[in-house]
């Protein structure tokens, strides 16, 4: 056992926060584009996608992380995709079972999960390395940060383009809907403006910290 | 008398003529697009003279904040912005809400201008761009027609013009059928062509009319007389490459005669095809974008005849009845590639060892 | 490492044959309300209550009542019956190519006015707020067309005597046109290609079996 020998560092806030933040999938990884813009034309359909995808995450993790001493090196990356199908498989079949909407709107996407590369990834670089509880709670983070990405589309997309959100009316029957942010280009639009937003913060925190450098530095 | 005496200045060879700048060139195409955008005003009114002055202002206006933001000199005073908002004015719809003109303006600036760089960097058409954003934004109101010549248009607007920000315009049928004379239908001849039940409805359409402009259609786009008129003073200036609207106009006139001989019945005639739609304005005007063009002289041939090739496919078996936007942002993403097949030999170097260093 | 492998086969398969186990009926009962609901739709004067719907298979060779749970997939014709046994409507399935993929459409044919009087939209992927599901169905006038659209046949019963077709927006002349939406054009005319050909192959058949699908009614009732 090489990372009892190593004292793996214990799970702290950061493990959790990481995913869903600082390292977050869609916003800062530009991991899982597939889905983050195939199916957040609405709330409904982002939150579904999203929920399917942190259920698949942290199971799949889970038990990689459980059987990462029995799977030989040849094969894990086969091991991981069997895996994750089976839970993709559960997700599919339990969606179909609780909303026929819902898996009509998503269609093909439920599937395509298992070729998620935030999945797969977290499973080859995090679960296989680490103890059990402490991949829950990263796959847990990462899997909150894709489906906090897929809502901020989700709603954006909803709102200009249906004028609704979760199919509420908010701007009443006078409302123009852009129709184009339900379509694939809206899509990436509202990706585009979203990482703009996001590379821009990050910007502007950069800057602080070289001010306050220099600002602390300048007195002495 | 004393005014007479002229200072002829002479000069030996060789005389170096400096080439046209950068705003030299944009200016003369914004003289060129003006008596454009005089007819459209003439034929559709106050509307058409609201229109094109919000996209314009809403162009320039997007232009300067961007220059702001980004901490760069102000390049507005070069006119390429006021060309991009009177182009994009020209392709919208009279009665197109002002509101989603500027929504265009906005779009076609800050996505295909400023975030590739600014001036000469666009890969695409700013104008098309933005009306390409509002084609699928807003589909409704951008294929609602007003007819053209109606009686009051110099004293009142089209009632959807002034529909308020984020707001549905409303229906104009009634509007239309108050100041239509004789029967207007709410499409244009394209649309007649594509859409309508008689499959001989392109033949009942005036080719003269066509020809001058007196038909329904985007504000700008309907006179195919001035607009070659203007095209061509660029093209004695030399401020606009003649070849490219020449190869594009070819190539449409080619392939829908090769299918109006195919069958004359299904199919409009060639000169239809070019007079109809966008057709002109799009070879003269956009299709010639400096930038978004290939650059080699056997490039802008085959450059112009794709997107005339496309343009008629798209508006014959696609789901449109107008198709010359998406073609020429097809041409344009396909220019680099056509820059780089048609390189010309460098001189002095022999043709097969051309390839090699 | 085959054991391994086959270690985690037999968990997943496991895990899967589970959830299918307990899924599977739950899938096939809102899959049959699903249906029920868009057959009853488009049969008017229907009370969703008394009602039973009986699924058939019907094609050249014949005409085949299907059991609920054995041969749904092949079901291609639906009939309506009142608690009383007696024909009420019949439903048929309809598609044809719209503005981005094919529009499919279920419709619902009275053969004692030998027209149509229902339409639903299963699926159309056409550009939301013109030629979607919810934009199409919410116009009035539009649906309006599709409660008594003419599919009478001809005198030899082999086709219909006028062909459904879609008209410019205002042009509706003939009980046997749609009158479609301007600015929705193509997806106007795709449901009425699809009504078309599916009339065309369709109720032809269906009137040959007229007879036995009202006495089938009353075998259903008694059992």
């Amino acid at each position: 056992m090489n990372e009892s020998s190593k004292r793996s560092k214990p799970i702290t806030l950061d493990t959790f926060w990481r995913g869903v933040w600082k390292e977050n999938p869609v916003f800062v990884m530009v991991l899982g584009l597939c889905p983050a813009l195939a199916v957040t034309n609405t709330t409904f359909n982002a939150l579904g996608m999203g929920l399917a995808t942190l259920f698949v995450l942290v199971c799949s993790s889970a038990l990689v992380s459980l059987l990462r001493n029995v799977i030989p090196k040849q094969v894990r990356i086969a091991s991981y995709i069997v895996i994750i199908a089976t839970f993709v498989t559960i997700v599919d079949y339990a969606i179909h079972a609780i909303s026929l909407e819902l898996y009509n709107a998503l269609g093909a996407f439920i599937q395509l999960i298992v070729a998620n590369c935030v999945i797969l990834g977290r499973a080859e670089s995090y679960a296989s390395k680490n103890r059990i509880t402490k991949s829950v709670v990263n796959a847990a983070g990462i899997g909150i940060g894709f489906t906090f990405a897929l809502l901020c589309l989700g709603t954006v997309r909803e709102i200009l383009g249906s004028g609704t959100i979760l199919e509420y009316p908010i701007f009443g029957d006078a409302f123009q809907p852009w129709v184009v942010m339900v379509l694939p280009p809206g899509g990436f639009f509202v990706i585009g403006a979203w990482l703009l937003l996001f590379s821009w913060l990050k910007e502007r925190k950069q800057r602080r910290v070289v001010q306050q450098e220099e600002a602390a530095r300048a007195p002495g | 008398m004393t005014e007479k005496q002229q200072i002829v200045e002479l000069r030996t060879a060789p005389h170096l003529r400096q080439a046209p700048s950068v705003d030299q060139i944009m200016r003369n195409v914004v003289y060129a697009l003006l008596p454009v955008c005089a007819f459209a005003v003439f034929q559709f009114g106050l509307s058409a003279l609201a229109l094109i002055l919000v996209v314009t202002l809403a162009c320039v206006g997007t232009e300067q904040l961007f220059c702001r933001l980004s901490d760069k000199p102000t390049t507005v005073g070069d006119f390429s912005a006021v060309i991009t908002g009177m182009l994009l004015a020209l392709t919208l719809p009279p009665g197109f809400p002002l509101w989603m003109a500027a929504v265009a303006g906005f779009v076609g600036i800050a996505l295909a201008k400023v975030m590739f760089g600014g001036i000469g960097f666009n890969v695409f058409n700013p104008a098309l761009v933005g009306r390409a954003f509002v084609q699928a934004a807003f589909p409704v109101a951008i294929t609602t027609w007003t007819p053209a010549f109606a009686p009051g248009r110099f004293t009142e607007f089209i009632p959807t013009t002034w529909t308020l920000p984020f707001v549905q315009p409303e229906s104009v049928s009634t509007w239309v059928k108050n100041v239509a004379v004789d029967g207007f239908s709410g499409a244009t001849p394209l649309a007649l062509q594509k859409f309508g039940d008689a499959t001989h409805a392109h033949i009942n359409i005036d080719h003269a009319d066509l020809f001058l402009g007196m038909t329904a259609g985007s504000s700008g786009e309907t006179s195919a007389l001035l607009i070659l008129l203007c095209g061509a003073y660029l093209a004695v200036r030399r401020m606009m490459d003649w070849r490219i609207p020449a190869a594009m106009l070819l190539g449409a006139f080619l392939t829908s005669g090769s299918f109006f001989l195919l069958d004359n019945q299904a199919y409009p005639t060639p000169l239809f095809t070019l007079l109809s739609g966008g057709m002109m304005l799009g070879a003269v005007f956009m299709a010639s974008d400096m930038v978004a063009s290939p650059t080699t002289p056997l490039g802008v041939w085959v450059y112009g005849i794709l997107i005339g090739f496309m343009t008629v496919i798209i508006r014959l078996f696609g789901g449109l009845p107008e198709g010359v936007m998406y073609a020429i942002l097809f041409g344009n993403a396909a220019a680099p590639l056509i820059g780089a097949f048609t390189q010309p030999r460098v001189y002095g170097t022999g043709r097969n060892k051309a390839t090699k260093p | 490492m085959i054991r391994t492998l086959g270690l985690i086969a037999m968990i997943s398969g496991l895990l899967v044959v589970m959830v299918v186990k307990y899924t599977d009926p739950i899938i096939k009962e809102k899959e049959r309300l699903a249906l029920e609901q868009a057959v009853f739709q488009v049969i008017p004067s229907v009370d969703a209550k008394t009602a039973t719907r009986v699924s058939f298979a019907l094609n050249k060779d014949g005409l085949k009542r299907l059991d609920e749970h054995e041969g749904a997939g092949e079901a291609n014709m639906y009939a309506v019956y009142d608690d009383a046994g007696k024909l009420l409507g019949i439903a048929l399935q309809a598609a044809a190519q719209g503005y981005q993929d094919v529009v499919r459409t279920l419709f619902g044919y009275n053969p004692d006015c030998q027209c149509i009087v229902g339409m639903t939209i299963m699926k159309s992927t056409d550009t939301p707020g013109m030629g979607d599901k919810h934009t199409l169905e919410n116009n009035k006038a539009f649906m309006a067309n599709f409660t008594a659209l003419s599919a009478a046949l001809a005198t030899d019963q082999s086709k219909l005597a006028h062909p459904i077709e879609a008209v410019t927006h205002g042009t509706k002349t003939d009980p046997w046109q749609v009158d479609a939406i301007s600015g929705a054009t193509i997806s106007s005319r795709a449901i009425a290609k699809g009504l078309n050909t599916s009339a065309q192959k369709m109720l032809p058949l269906v009137t040959h079996h007229l007879p036995v699908l009202l006495h089938n009614s009353h075998q259903a009732n008694e059992r």
